[in-house]
Formats: structure tokens, sequence, C-alpha cells
């Protein structure tokens, strides 16, 4: 099931890194909870559509239709590093 | 179809939100239920109000309520954290519909509520503004993750609040808190401009201390969105005035008791609050039917599963790049080490851990055992429900297995605190509309409710049955001295 392994590779899947001592809780804690989902396993499904959404709908379909709902400025002002109406990160291509 | 306003004693509105505002100013550090205030702007639109009252032309359905607001919801121009370090400047330059759609019908917005970070939660400790206490007992928790919504309506500082219920985050803090706790049917109101946690379970719910007020402004914002392709066009109405009319007389009307949920082990207060709550549909005539959900025990993993993997998907968006918290970084670091700091500084102990639980589930290996399978057991378990709903008009449930939890009750043990979950997963599993209403007080003074559930798109149902409890409990008339 989880390990210290598999913990790792799930955090990098994630972009989340742990400290050593939140680690150790951590791996803990989602063994406790993961036994718990595990009890899935006692009821036969075999067969079964799985669901993704509870209400039944169809396809919504409309016009494509071209209107302002913001401006490119106002979002700008919301990235936490900007130059010359670019969002900034740290280089990419070396 | 108006709310009545009875905030303060002034005569205008302006008068009345100028009173509600030093309420909250003078009482609320102590209970911490709001995260943000909006004064200057709820003064305007409360002059606004009193403009078209006075001129008796255009006044609107929800004209002077003062509502305070979930921090899930984005309001322009004012900050929208959702309860996140990783959000907690963030200033959306857009208002959600349902936002909009409460301004343009003459709503006041007080400010932002307090709750567990990005809804993930029960206690509202998880907050990174701070835990929001209970309004009756500042030793207990507002319950989560809407709890500041529930403290705000509770201890009378709104009139109305908006929260999110994905697997329980309206109706529980509402059983804390006494107050009425209304989650429609999925997909009644749209999602667009609320900030995204698991978005097939995700529903905006309603806070009011009187039913008919929930449903009302359900009624008013619910509908066909054009930028929410999952809202729904049922010509069935959430708040239907022949419900109110016939609300005492359910002679025909059945009520049912899930056998699994009649045998949980409940604490005493709530046992009570069952029982009371099913006399007084009994007198009003309600016939009382047993029902089973043989896989309910079953609701709580299903639904960590699936809440964690669709959080895991949604929160994925946060990266610092665009929005959001950027950690301090050096020219040297790659973008992936990039990314994972802002995330890692950005996020509290309870997102890192479901987002965890989510890509672990999701990922390669483990799909098949665990997403798909809840998936699975999803669709019997709403099967189930239907088979029910077709004995039955609602069901009657407890909503959690006791009263408001003390502060720090579940430190270091998450699964005890997903356990509690019990009664109220399955309903947004299932798609269903499901009600708080507040029955009394327990012997610590704290408040007890209980749950009715419909079928889907069978709000009135519950708005009549609901309005039969609180003819007979009135819970509306205790207030918790704040």
């Amino acid at each position: 099931m989880i390990n210290e392994d598999v913990l790792k590779k799930v955090c990098t899947l994630s972009r989340l890194r742990l400290l050593e001592a939140e680690s150790a809780e951590m791996l803990d804690q989602m063994s406790r909870i993961i036994a718990h989902f595990d009890k899935l396993k006692e009821v036969s499904t075999e067969g079964v559509e799985p669901l993704y959404t509870a209400v039944e709908m169809k396809n919504v379909w409309r016009e494509d239709e071209v209107f302002q709902l913001t401006t490119p400025k106002s979002l700008m002002k919301l990235a936490p590093d900007e130059q010359e109406g670019q969002v900034k990160v740290p280089q990419v291509v070396k | 179809m108006n709310i009545n306003i009875d905030e303060g004693s002034g005569t205008s509105v302006v008068s009345k939100i100028t009173e509600v505002f030093s309420k909250i100013e003078e009482k609320d550090s102590s209970i911490n239920s709001f995260i943000s205030l909006h004064k200057e702007d709820a003064l305007a639109s409360a002059a606004e109000s009193d403009k078209r009252f006075k001129s008796q032309e255009d006044v609107r359905p929800l004209e002077g309520v003062s509502f305070s607001i979930k921090d899930m919801f984005c309001v322009k121009g004012h900050k929208t954290t959702a309860g996140s370090k990783m959000l907690k400047d963030f200033v959306p330059p857009y208002d959600a519909t349902v936002i909009k759609r409460l301004k343009d019908a003459g709503a006041i917005i007080l400010g932002k509520a307090n709750q567990d970070e990005f809804a993930m939660g029960s206690t509202n400790e998880m907050s990174y503004f701070g835990a929001c206490k209970n309004p009756w007992n500042l030793k207990h928790v507002a319950g989560g993750s809407s709890g500041g919504s529930a403290a705000s309506v509770a201890a009378r500082f709104a009139k109305i609040s908006l929260g999110t219920d994905t697997g329980g985050s309206v109706r529980q803090p509402a059983h804390f808190c006494g107050t009425v706790g209304f989650k429609p049917t999925y997909g009644r109101v749209s999602r667009y401009g609320v900030v995204s946690f698991a978005s097939s379970l995700d529903q905006t719910g309603f806070f009011s201390l009187k039913v008919e007020d929930a449903f009302k402004v359900a009624q008013v914002v619910s509908g066909k969105d054009t930028f929410d392709q999952t809202t729904s066009s049922s010509e069935k109405v959430i708040y239907d005035s022949n419900s109110v009319d016939t609300a005492q007389d359910l002679k025909g009307f059945k009520v049912g008791l899930v056998k699994e949920f009649m045998d949980a082990d409940v604490d005493s207060d709530v046992a009570k609050a069952m029982e009371l709550s099913k006399n007084a549909l009994k007198a009003r005539g309600a016939e009382i039917v047993e029902v089973e959900l043989p896989l309910v025990e079953h609701g709580v993993p299903a639904y960590y599963l699936i809440a964690t993997s669709e959080a895991a998907s949604n929160l994925s968006r946060y990266d610092g790049v665009r929005y959001g918290h950027r950690a301090d970084v050096n020219t040297d670091m790659s973008l992936e080490e990039f990314y994972t700091l802002n995330r890692s500084e950005g996020f509290g102990p309870e997102v890192k851990r479901r987002i965890l639980l989510g890509n672990f589930s999701l990922s390669s290996g483990y799909i098949e055992a665990f997403y798909r399978k809840a998936c699975q057991l999803r669709r019997l378990m709403r099967e189930d429900y239907f088979k029910a709903f077709a004995k039955v008009d609602a069901i009657l449930a407890p909503v959690a297995s006791t009263a408001a939890f003390k502060l720090n009750a579940f430190e270091g043990d998450p699964l005890k605190k997903f356990l509690n979950d019990y009664f109220t997963v399955t309903v947004n599993l299932s798609g269903l509309p499901g009600l708080t209403v507040p029955v009394q007080k327990n012997e610590s003074g704290l408040p007890v409710g209980v749950q009715l559930i419909a079928n889907q798109f069978e709000e009135a149902k519950l708005l009549k049955a609901g309005l039969s409890l609180e003819d007979e409990f009135k819970f509306y008339e205790e207030a918790p001295d704040v």
C-alpha cells in the first residue's frame, strides 16, 4: 500500500514538499486513511458503470460569442511578479 | 416574495446596516466569523436600497437583506481567500454568478465569512485566518467548513449567509450553531466564480434563522447559467408557496427513517432530537416508514476518495505563476522547484493531505481499486436512495452524531474527523437536496438539529417538512448571548 517511497512519488506528482517530521506524520495518517478506503473492496461492484456526476445531464451547446469579461490589465494585476505586461518566472531555458 | 428585514431598530436600511457593523466590530473578535468586512460598499448598497424603498420604484426581491458570504465566492474588488495563505491577497476582477444575482436582487454584502481552507474540514479550525468559534459556547467549534457563515447568522450579524456544501459543509455547521442550513440539489446554483474543491459534489447552500428565508434566496439565485454547464434547467421550483400554505398538514406525506442511520451510535441529545422530530411530523399527519440504505457505511470512504481525487485535480492550478502565493525565489531555481515551493508554502496541512490522498488514488496501479471503485459505489448508493424515494417523500436523519465538538478535539486524527461525516456525505454523492432544521439545545446549551433529505429537485418537499418542524420547535426564538 503506501510507504515512504510511494509517498515521495506522490509528493513529486503533487508538486509538494514535506519536511522530514511532517513526512512521518503524513505517512502514518495516510496509511490509516487508505486502510479505511480499502474496505470498499468488500463490496462487489462487478459490471457496475462508474458514476461521475450524480445529476443526469446532457451536453450543453451554445453559440461561441466574444464578450469582454475583464481586461488583460486587471488580470495582470494579480500576477505576483510582472515585467512589461508579462508574468515573470525563474529562467526556463538555460 | 420579499424577506422581512428586521435587523436593528433604525428605520432606514443605512441605519440598520450601520448598526450591524457596530455589532460585528464589537463582538466578532471573540467569534472570528468574518475574514473581511465590506463596510463602504455595504453602506453604498444600503443607500441604493433606501432610495428604491422611498420611491417605491424598482424594489428588488432581496432589497436591503444583509448577507455574509463564505470566502469561496468571488466578489469583485474584494479579497477572496478560500481561507488559505495561497489566496490571501487574491482580489478577483469579477463577481461569481450567484454574487451578481444577489447584488441585482438588492442584497447587502457585509463581508466574507471564515471557513476551513479550501472548504476542507468540518471544524473551521483549518482556516489560515484562525478558527471560528461557536457563538453558543466559545470553547466549541462552529463546525465546518462553512463555520463563519453559520456563526455569523447564529450571532445575528447577517440575516442570510452563503456557504458551500461538498460533503455536509452547510448542514453540519448549521446543526452546530442552531441555524437553518439548506443545500439544494446539485446543479441548482451556478458554481461559476466559486473556488472549486470537488466539482461533482460542490453546491452552494444557504444559512438563515427561518426555513422560508433560505428557500426564498435559493429561488432568487438558482437556475441556468451559461458559464456553468452543470446548472440545471429543472422547472420544479425551490420555493413553492403551496408547500408553505400546506405545511401544517402532512396527511399523505411519507417520512422515511433509514434503518442504518437509526442503528448508528449517536449521542443521547441527537437521539432525542430525532425522536421529537419524528413525533412532530407524525402529529401533523405524516406517515413514518422505515427505509434501507444498505451501502451507507461505505459512504465515507467513497466520498473521501472522490472528493480528494477531484480536489487534487482542481488544486493543481495553484502554482504561484499568474496569481496566488509566490515564495521568495532565487533565479537558479528550476520551474519545477518553483511550483513546489509556492505550493508547499501556500497550502496548509489538511489541503496537502487531501491533495496527496487524491493523487495517490488517481495514480497508476491504484486508480482501479480506489477512484473507479468509489465511483461504482456512488452509482449503487444513488440507486438505494432512488429506491427509498419511491416509497417516501422525505427522509429524516441526524446531521452528525454529536453536538458541536470542543476546539482541538481531533488533533492528529484526521480519520476520526472524516468518520463524523457519516450522515451527510451520501447526500452529496447522490446529488440530493438536504436541510438542517434546529430542534433544541442540549444540557450543555449547545444546539442540536436534524436533517431532512429529499429526492433530486424535490426541494419543495423539504420546505414543507422543514416548516412543520420549525413550527414545532421555533428555535429561531433562541439567540446566543454574544
